[in-house]
């Protein structure tokens, strides 16, 4: 069973090799767009503590650290859901007909189907920036902290996944839904900032309704500093938690799902 | 001009159809202006000014510049441009008798006015939840300048997004083009920080390119911290680079359609 699904996997990932082998000039533009955007992140960065020295607490390392985080996630969800992304659409046209014909999970080929190599250049360059930072400056306070932190950005990940799942389903109700993504999305940035700046309305909703917290905020902040106990339990919970929802919601659109043009 | 409504008219009952995704966009731009406030406020807990800037100052920057960038977008119209040429659908204006390009303005026109309604909205409601931290004008005098400006900015960025729209003749993967320059865009606009906090020799760059026109410049017009004199000049500026824009519209689309163009899928 796995086997068969890993041989499916493999063929999604040749064909968006051959995908982005057509593109070339748009792949190497994607390339130079990354640099860009990372270094605009640390003008970004700089310009913000040329007048201050910690931003809610947090110094400049630590947001750096933050920052590149919350990206390397973005980025690699998009490598790995961007089939989530068009869900809507397929629904509006009537091609999702397609994809829960076939003898396969549904879920996984809606989700999986479609790899996005252009956002891997950024996992390529901002990877090495990472491991730098980390060491570099000292984050690393045990091998369990260390441990811990990459679990709860698992965690992270799939709460982003789950999102994502969740909204995207929506279309299955309303026509013309794809834009619900650009508001995550665009909510989803305040994920990049240090949370104590937040109003505690604020902060109540990222670890609850909207979670942006676990993207990137409590991993760092498992790397800064101990984490409380009860808020790693709480992160475990919550994804097993919100992942369950998800799927749920899903099958359950699946079975009510009248067809759109076929 | 029965032409130009029929144009009009079909663009606002199409966004009227899918309501909800057009909400969506507004939404998403409310999330945008209020990740900035927050940290704003943050900022200025430790410091009573940035830069020249009050806290007052900041929050003024950022609401009233949001609403003068709202005036001058058109949401993405490369990637429509980009559609309507890799699909092939471009074909039908070749013999339809009206210009594509005239085609492509009325229609943003026709986008424009629909989005500006609901960012108007949601703007008013950032306005009357910030009152108290919000600066009245210099003058009603600069208005004078804004207006233009404004007018100006909005040609310039259909200009920009026309040709970013037209790589697709070359190229049929533009994705990345389209998000390098949308990205480009919001940063050199200074929508994402005053830019007047980089050292003023970049400064001085950023000015002879258009996109500071649309936010940067008209906030510090409104604000006070630029002179009348840098309004006259932005505006020189301004309608040298519409002019060097439509000449290089009118060329891509000659080169485009005669040299590239094979009309895909028709």
């Amino acid at each position: 069973m796995i086997k068969k699904y890993l041989r499916i996997y493999k063929t999604f990932l040749a064909n968006a090799l051959s995908y982005e082998a057509q593109y070339r000039a748009n792949m190497w533009l994607n390339i130079i767009l990354n640099l860009i955007w990372i270094s605009m992140l640390f003008v970004f960065i700089e310009t913000f503590f040329r007048f201050t020295t910690t931003l809610g607490g947090w110094e400049k390392p630590e947001v750096y650290l933050l920052s590149l985080l919350w990206i390397f996630t973005v980025e690699l969800a998009a490598v790995l859901f961007s089939g989530i992304f068009r869900l809507p659409i397929d629904v509006n046209e009537g091609n999702i007909d397609l994809l829960i014909v076939k003898p396969l999970n549904s879920l996984f080929l809606m989700s999986l189907r479609q790899i996005r190599f252009s956002s891997s250049y950024y996992l390529i360059l901002e990877v090495p920036l990472l491991i730098w930072f980390v060491i570099h400056y000292d984050f690393i306070h045990s091998f369990s902290s260390l441990c811990l932190a990459l679990l709860l950005f698992v965690c992270g990940l799939i709460i982003y996944y789950s999102v994502l799942l969740i909204i995207n389903t929506l279309g299955f109700w309303f026509e013309r839904f794809d834009n619900i993504n650009d508001v995550w999305l665009t909510l989803h940035e305040m994920g990049q900032y240090p949370l104590h700046i937040l109003p505690k309305f604020f902060k109540v909703l990222f670890f609850t309704f909207a979670p942006i917290a676990f993207t990137a905020y409590v991993p760092v902040s498992m790397l800064k500093e101990q984490l409380p106990t009860h808020l790693i339990w709480y992160t475990i919970l919550f994804t097993g938690f919100l992942f369950l929802c998800a799927v749920s919601f899903w099958n359950f659109a699946i079975k009510k799902y009248s067809s759109a043009s076929s | 001009m029965r032409q130009t409504l029929t144009i009009l008219k079909t663009e606002w009952q199409r966004q009227l159809t899918y309501r909800l995704n057009f909400i969506g966009f507004r939404v998403g731009n409310l999330f945008e202006i209020l990740s900035q406030l927050v940290i704003w406020f943050a900022l200025f807990r430790s410091f009573p000014i940035i830069n020249g800037y009050t806290l007052d100052q900041m929050i003024t920057y950022v609401i009233i510049g949001w609403l003068f960038s709202f005036f001058t977008t058109n949401f993405g119209f490369e990637m429509i441009i980009s559609k309507q040429i890799t699909t092939g659908e471009i074909s039908n204006f070749l013999l339809k008798p009206i210009s594509y390009i005239r085609y492509i303005m009325v229609l943003s026109i026709g986008r424009i006015s629909m989005a500006l309604i609901s960012s108007l909205i949601l703007q008013l409601g950032f306005i009357l939840i910030f009152w108290k931290y919000l600066v009245a004008p210099v003058s009603l005098s600069v208005f004078l300048f804004i207006i233009p400006m404004m007018i100006l900015s909005y040609f310039i960025n259909l200009f920009f997004s026309i040709l970013m729209g037209f790589c697709s003749f070359w190229t049929t993967e533009s994705d990345g083009i389209h998000y390098a320059f949308r990205f480009a865009n919001r940063f050199l606009t200074g929508a994402f920080f005053p830019i007047s906090l980089f050292p003023v020799s970049i400064l001085n760059i950023f000015l002879v390119f258009p996109f500071v026109y649309s936010f940067f410049v008209p906030i510090q017009i409104y604000l006070g911290k630029m002179s009348f004199h840098q309004a006259w000049l932005g505006l020189a500026i301004q309608c040298l680079w519409l002019l060097v824009l439509y000449i290089a519209v009118k060329m891509m689309w000659k080169v485009g359609v005669k040299k590239k163009y094979e009309g895909i899928g028709m």
